[in-house]
């Protein structure tokens, strides 16, 4: 009895950590890390230069923080030259699974495409996301990922 | 403009948070109602029970929240007004886990679990103030600062009324439940009835109720 209770506990167990490997794979959250290398974002706009296509990432206002809502502009430059984005998407993720953060861009005058996005707080203390940036540029899909830290909440008085 | 999420994405999304986020975080409270509303020579249809009861009161606060997110409509005024009751939310769960788990952990100091007065006191004031139901605990918990569920009220905000947002957090608080349920019930397996293991969850409890009280200290 005892034992086949464990061996039935193991099971449920393993079911549980097969789910949690599942999650994890499926939501991406793995592959998001630290984004060390990255562009960074924390502080000022960035740019992903990805050959014959640089894409900017731009966010007002600042600084960065948790339940504020931030514009997120893309504009993308070929040749040094301004060029529109056909149609773009912007997504959010951090290590710790948060769940589903992903936004159509929708165009600006100047070409571009924007977001108005409000980011939530991790309870774990993890500031770091990652940002990833889809737009289509003269035809072709254009990819790039940049990382920010949010501003550490305001301590309690 | 956000991504709509169907309905049954929420629920797709709170069975992917369960497994890949609840399962660390909400485990604590997933063994403390165990051992706090299952004697120990209760089976495992009362932890079954007892579960159930608890993942309906954690379902029915998310679902009031969602019903207030679809109401107000604006996930920064949403947000404003509950990060301090989270907070206490922490502080109050954290310091619940943290004494329970010392009241467990304190046999194994001598003469502590049956002399000391002070210890004792404290311990009989606590059972009085935990909720008497795992519903009642569950409604209180479903308030605990996290994440995935600020991401989901945030995607709840735009579903265009109290009904909408309150059916789609219903559906996400569904979704966390197999997870929760499967390690409540390896934790029957394997733990409760297990000296060595069970003290080991004891000392789990005490470990994530230190945690929870500095994350809700700390804001």
């Amino acid at each position: 009895m005892k034992r086949g209770e464990t061996l039935l506990g193991l099971l449920l167990l393993a079911l549980v950590l097969a789910g949690l490997f599942w999650a994890r794979a499926r939501g991406g959250t793995g592959a998001a890390g630290t984004g060390e290398g990255l562009p960074d974002l924390s502080h000022a706009d960035a740019v992903a230069d990805l050959g014959a296509v640089r894409l900017r990432l731009a966010v007002t206002p600042r600084p960065l923080t948790a339940f504020a809502a931030h514009r997120w502009e893309v504009t993308a430059e070929a040749g040094g030259a301004p060029v529109p984005l056909a149609a773009g998407r912007i997504s959010f993720a951090m290590r710790m699974p948060m769940g589903d953060h992903d936004y159509s861009l929708e165009p600006t005058p100047d070409g571009g495409g924007a977001a108005e996005v409000v980011l939530p707080r991790c309870a774990s203390g993890e500031r770091r996301w990652i940002a990833t940036v889809e737009a289509t540029v003269a035809g072709e899909l254009h990819r790039a990922r940049f990382r920010f830290d949010l501003e550490p909440p305001a301590p309690t008085p | 403009m956000i991504e709509s999420v169907s309905l049954l994405g929420f629920f797709t999304l709170g069975l992917l948070v369960g497994f890949g986020h609840c399962v660390g975080m909400c485990s604590p409270f997933v063994l403390f109602v165990s051992r706090r509303y299952v004697p120990a020579t209760g089976g495992r249809g009362a932890v079954l029970a007892a579960q159930l009861w608890y993942t309906g009161g954690r379902i029915t606060t998310y679902t009031l929240l969602g019903a207030i997110a679809g109401g107000v409509g604006s996930a920064v005024a949403l947000a404003g007004s509950l990060l301090g009751l989270q907070r206490a939310a922490a502080v109050v769960a954290g310091a619940a886990l943290v004494i329970w788990a010392l009241v467990a952990l304190s046999d194994l100091v001598p003469g502590l679990a049956t002399g000391g007065r002070l210890f004792g006191k404290v311990a009989a004031r606590l059972r009085g103030r935990v909720p008497g139901h795992p519903y009642a605990t569950g409604l209180f918990l479903g308030l605990l600062p996290c994440g995935p569920l600020y991401s989901v009220l945030i995607a709840a905000v735009g579903r265009g009324g109290p009904l909408a947002g309150a059916t789609a957090l219903a559906l996400f608080g569904l979704g966390t439940a197999p997870a929760l349920l499967g390690l409540s019930l390896a934790d029957e397996l394997l733990a409760r009835h297990r000296a060595f293991v069970n003290r080991l969850s004891q000392l789990f409890l005490l470990a994530m109720g230190v945690w929870f009280l500095w994350a809700g200290l700390r804001g």
